[in-house]
């Protein structure tokens, strides 16, 4: 299963908007894998915690995870799909969003540096949190999401 | 990008963030001559850090840069976080993941390689102004 992880500000949109694009995304990327599962995850920062330019972040950052050996050119149809959904249904300036579309090997790479900042005797227990509060937030709300603050 | 993600084990003050963020835009941009428009910075603590460190930095950067100017980035935001932080450099660890720009849209455009901004960034503005003229009309 690949990775869809989104970057953006708690309370910038609803649960039902999170569905919502977590479902357009999904079968946007199934135009190109329509087999393939996607696993999302939100990092939604508090105020506070998440700036661009300077200031307080508006911005939503994408990492979509795909195959190694994807074409330039189906990378890019997909970059320019993501970008013009958000743009078209959230009305997320282009300026706003950043849309990576990276090989699972950058994904991979980006995750387990995730997990080597944790002290290892505490990662069980970090891991543990992350995953159980996660699946909370999925059964409580419809979306699996990353904590910010431990 | 880039994207900066700061951990920490304790809670970093407000007045210590805005600094951060400055140091991180400032130093990004005047060492990789990048436009401050797409400089992220986040934050996340709790976390107790790997080998006892206070701070610990993961940077999402573009690939292509020499290696002495990120050699340069690191040991700049290393010692100017200790700064801030009032904690020893040793106790502030980077790890930077290079991508390649072709991965990247940001502002609606694929990201050029480091040192191709300037058309890129013309791109990206003229391309704006053409939105909001239509949105206008």
């Amino acid at each position: 299963m690949k990775k869809c992880l989104f970057l953006a500000q708690e309370n910038s949109f609803s649960s039902a908007e999170i569905k919502q694009m977590e479902g357009a995304f999904l079968s946007i990327y199934h135009q190109q894998y329509p087999q393939e599962k996607l696993q999302f995850l939100w990092m939604l920062s508090p105020k506070g915690y998440a700036y661009t330019e300077r200031q307080p972040s508006n911005a939503v950052v994408v990492m979509v995870e795909v195959e190694e050996n994807i074409e330039t050119v189906k990378r890019e149809e997909l970059m320019h799909l993501f970008s013009n959904y958000l743009l078209e249904e959230f009305n997320i300036s282009p300026l706003d969003s950043v849309i990576t579309v990276a090989n699972s090997s950058f994904v991979n790479a980006f995750f387990e540096a995730q997990k080597r900042r944790i002290a290892s005797r505490y990662r069980p227990w970090i891991s543990l949190k992350m995953i159980s509060s996660g699946l909370l937030n999925k059964l409580s709300q419809g979306f699996f999401r990353l904590r910010v603050r431990y | 990008m880039p994207v900066y993600s700061l951990t920490s084990k304790e809670v970093i003050p407000v007045k210590q963030k805005q600094q951060l963020v400055d140091l991180f835009t400032d130093t990004h941009c005047n060492i990789m001559i990048a436009p401050e428009q797409f400089v992220h910075v986040l934050f996340s603590d709790g976390i107790p850090i790997t080998n006892q460190y206070k701070l610990y930095i993961h940077a999402n950067v573009r690939k292509g840069r020499a290696q002495d100017k990120i050699d340069l980035l690191v040991e700049t935001l290393k010692s100017k976080c200790a700064e801030i932080l009032r904690i020893p450099t040793e106790k502030v660890y980077v790890n930077l993941l290079e991508i390649n720009a072709k991965w990247i849209m940001e502002g609606g455009h694929v990201m050029p390689d480091p040192g191709e901004e300037e058309e890129w960034m013309a791109k990206v503005i003229k391309a704006l102004e053409e939105r909001e003229k239509q949105s206008i009309s």
